[in-house]
């Protein structure tokens, strides 16, 4: 039994799925920890990345043009989001639900039905094996990765930090708050949808379902990583997204392996999230729960 | 400075380790000992759905037959991404042949491997959803079932039963793959009889109702969609239905018990029982399991409610 | 003689309640502010002295009336407010805070530039040298972990590197212990003296009345007066 836990945690398809989730994870990090905006536009952005990848591979263009269309999607569905609170003053939370709303018909509009299988296609990951999908992933993730430390590592993205915290301090310099926070979610929008292009081309197929309880395991990842690594900068940030959403994968695995019964899966992380939750409290000794941005959730 | 928090990962760890602990004990007792099985079959189900559980217990039963098959069960509880790690394991496991029952898990299952055998079950449109390339030669490594419902006799029912009808109501999901394929036929097949099709988008159950309500006067009857969700919701259709005495047709076996006149159809069981006997032709043939004909849907059989067609003064169709 | 920086004219503030009596904080209140003044606001609590300063700032508009800027823009305007969280970013390092200071008003393009650079670290050590209480040795730390009197030292370095010509500084000395708050005063007026700038402070510490004020203002019934006698009025 050992045995098999040791092959399953070493197994490249779950570094690759982690990888891949943790792009999407970072992303509705970004939203959350340095905005302070609960983003609930993720599980809408992350289908509509598999649904331009269906639209894109499916007329026999390069899966690399899905890619790149994808984050150019995901920054206007961003844009769209903040603009609706930024702008039209409705509140943060609804503003991300009216978007998921919207995305829901927008994507089976563009994705023409619910689901569209790329076999036999060419994807990013045709002919490859595991450990070539692994370094696939491991390259896009790197790039990703060192592009959003580069962006926060720059004044722009100090006042983005700074803007979740303390709005008040932007305005006061002299900084449109709303054009970071529109710039700022379009930035995760974009990672999270560049996140649903792979994973669905991962996959082999995109389906408008692909999306369903991401928030919430984009959460547990996130408490996870925070409470192995308590982050204080961003390049800590960054790593404690990453091993966060490895971490959840791998507890999701040992799940299947042990086959628990499937209607318990939801009691299961929900019961976990509220675990985790208690013992952030319990390990920063009631103050400093969140070292790294605001804490929302 | 940004050291890691040696206290913290020791707490996790140690929550991460009696979880595990208990999960393996859990699970240990859970997997039943089979002596020197000469065939390990994976079988891997989307979700949990009246439909798809009658197909794998009838499944189970045929299989129970033959004790040099061992089984693994699971279920992805409707999530895509558990799917494909259930298609991985079984890749690691060595399995001889995964059955995917649902069109994601199928989906995933021949994205994961092209050389294990993946024996489909339950899939509306084998070949609109890539599973297969076409039904006589499936091609690679899959073959199936398909548990299409018989269309084209479902919507000639309504003209044998209903002669005078002439727009036929209809609720669909647009975002699920087996309700668009089954309307690509009804479509087709409704225009043969002149007969006009008034369709309400739903998306999930608790809409039946008021879509249900949006038809009345609008319609003379009523034909039942192969959606899901639909399916998860019929009673509170058959509610508003009865309230306007519109009548409702077609559906699947079960649907008639619940309400429906009358339908052409086939016992879930049967497809369950197709499954194992083109599970077994894989798991013996030396072919690829691709040369092996997509197999299905069982023959159909009226069925009728006599309850309802007292209701509606109807009688049995020649 | 032309020495107004900016004129409050006939300003009234009425707070609308819903299910109380709406409250009059200011009636017609006309007040010139000078340049190169230190202006002292007394009066009860509650009296509006906040509210005249966030008036002045332009985050509150007057129910009547309005603010003339005469040789000022709002933007040279600097705001300390009561609370030191509102001040600065407590998550944040010592030095991001200041970058986030010395960024203020600065061209969009220069905000994509890397902030950890050597010239302004140095830079940032320079100007919290000055306060003498060893900020400058803990630039890297988080701004959560310093001693209420660092962190309001650092409120008034962030507030100063931004060149203002007038500051508002509500009680901006009541989280100092008596030990450091005459520092921080004396680097207030050393600036003062450099800048020719004007500052209205809010307090309601005596003896820092007395040795800074040029010019004492006491609110009373929506409207001020320039107190002449500052002991006899405080004793009160």
């Amino acid at each position: 039994m050992l045995d098999a836990l040791g092959v399953l945690f070493l197994s490249p398809n779950i570094l690759s799925q982690g990888l891949i989730l943790s792009l999407a994870v970072l992303g509705f990090s970004i939203s959350l920890r340095l905005l302070a905006y609960a983003d609930l536009t993720l599980e809408g952005s992350f289908v509509l990345g598999g649904v331009i990848a269906s639209m894109i591979i499916t007329k026999g263009m390069s899966p690399y043009i899905a890619l790149s269309l994808s984050l150019v999607g995901g920054m206007l569905t961003g844009i769209f989001t903040a603009c609706l609170h930024c702008y039209a003053k409705i509140n943060k939370l609804l503003s991300g639900i009216i978007t998921l709303t919207i995305l829901y018909s927008v994507n089976l509009r563009l994705q023409n039905g619910s689901n569209s299988s790329f076999y036999n296609l060419t994807t990013a990951f045709s002919d490859l094996t595991d450990i070539g999908i692994l370094t696939k992933v491991v390259v896009f993730s790197l790039l990703a990765f060192s592009i959003i430390a580069t962006i926060l590592y720059t004044r722009y993205g100090l006042l983005l930090r700074a803007c979740g915290e303390n709005v008040k301090i932007i305005q006061r310099s002299g900084h449109n708050k709303n054009v970071l926070i529109v710039s700022g979610l379009a930035i995760s929008n974009a990672l999270i949808c560049f996140s649903g292009s792979l994973f669905s081309q991962y996959f082999g197929f995109s389906d408008v379902s692909l999306g369903n309880g991401l928030i919430i395991s984009s959460l547990t990842a996130l408490i996870i990583g925070e409470i192995i690594i308590r982050p204080r900068t961003v390049i800590t940030f960054i790593c404690a997204v990453v091993i966060g959403s490895l971490v959840t994968q791998f507890i999701y695995s040992i799940c299947l392996y042990v086959n628990l019964n499937p209607s318990d899966y939801k009691g299961i992380v929900g019961v976990v999230l509220i675990v985790l939750i208690i013992v952030r409290r319990y390990a920063s000794k009631g103050k400093d729960t969140v070292t790294f941005g605001s804490e929302v959730f | 400075m940004h050291r890691v928090n040696v206290k913290n990962v020791a707490l996790l760890s140690l929550l991460l380790l009696l979880t595990v602990i208990t999960l393996t004990v859990v699970g240990c007792n859970k997997q039943k000992k089979v002596t020197s099985p000469e065939f390990v079959v994976g079988i891997n189900q989307y979700v949990q759905h009246p439909i798809l559980d009658s197909v794998f217990v009838s499944l189970k039963n045929e299989l129970a037959k033959y004790p040099n098959i061992k089984l693994i069960e699971k279920n992805a509880a409707g999530n895509a991404l558990t799917c494909k790690q259930i298609n991985d394991q079984f890749v690691q496991q060595k399995v001889n042949a995964i059955v995917a029952l649902g069109t994601p898990a199928a989906q995933s299952a021949i994205e994961t491997t092209t050389v294990i055998p993946v024996v489909f079950g339950a899939i509306t449109d084998p070949v609109g959803s890539k599973l297969a390339d076409s039904i006589e030669l499936p091609g690679g490594n899959k073959t199936g079932t398909t548990n299409r419902w018989p269309f084209e006799k479902q919507v000639s029912l309504i003209k044998t039963m209903l002669p005078n009808a002439k727009n036929v109501g209809i609720l669909v999901n647009p975002a699920e793959a087996n309700c668009e394929a089954g309307m690509k036929i009804i479509r087709i097949e409704a225009a043969k009889y002149n007969l006009k099709l008034v369709e309400v988008n739903i998306s999930n159950s608790s809409e039946i109702s008021s879509a249900t309500e949006s038809l009345r006067k609008r319609v003379d009857v009523i034909l039942i969609s192969p959606s899901n969700v639909l399916f998860s919701g019929l009673d509170s259709m058959f509610k508003v239905a009865s309230k306007y005495n519109i009548p409702v047709l077609g559906g699947d076996v079960s649907s008639v018990d619940k309400g429906s006149i009358a339908t052409y159809g086939f016992n879930n069981n049967d497809v369950g029982k197709m499954t194992a006997e083109i599970l077994m032709k894989v798991l013996n043939s030396k072919e690829l399991a691709g040369t092996i004909p997509v197999m299905g849907p069982p023959p159909s059989k009226l069925y009728m409610n006599s309850d309802m067609m007292k209701k509606y003064n109807l009688t049995k169709p020649l | 003689m032309n020495n107004t920086m900016l004129t409050l004219s006939n300003i009234s503030m009425i707070f609308k309640q819903s299910d109380v009596e709406d409250k009059t904080v200011l009636t017609n209140l006309n007040l010139d502010i000078l340049n190169d003044k230190w202006y002292y606001l007394i009066g009860e609590n509650g009296s509006g002295k906040s509210t005249i300063l966030k008036v002045i700032v332009n985050e509150l508009a007057p129910t009547v009336g309005s603010v003339v800027y005469k040789q000022i823009q709002v933007k040279d305007i600097c705001f300390i407010e009561q609370e030191i969280s509102k001040n600065l970013v407590l998550s944040m390092t010592v030095f991001e805070n200041m970058i986030i200071a010395l960024s203020a008003f600065s061209k969009f393009k220069n905000n994509l530039s890397f902030y950890h650079r050597k010239d302004s670290k140095e830079k940032c050590k320079e100007i919290l040298s000055e306060y003498e209480m060893g900020i400058e040795t803990q630039l890297n730390k988080q701004v959560k972990y310093l001693s209420s009197g660092q962190q309001q030292a650092l409120v008034i370095a962030t507030a100063l590197c931004k060149q203002p010509k007038l500051i508002l500084a509500d009680e901006f000395t009541s989280a100092l212990d008596y030990k450091v708050a005459p520092n921080v005063l004396k680097i207030m007026f050393n600036y003062k003296q450099q800048t020719h700038c004007s500052i209205i402070s809010i307090s309601h510490n005596k003896k820092e009345i007395i040795e800074s004020a040029e010019i004492v203002l006491n609110l009373r019934n929506g409207t001020v007066e320039i107190v002449t006698d500052v002991s006899g009025c405080l004793a009160r």
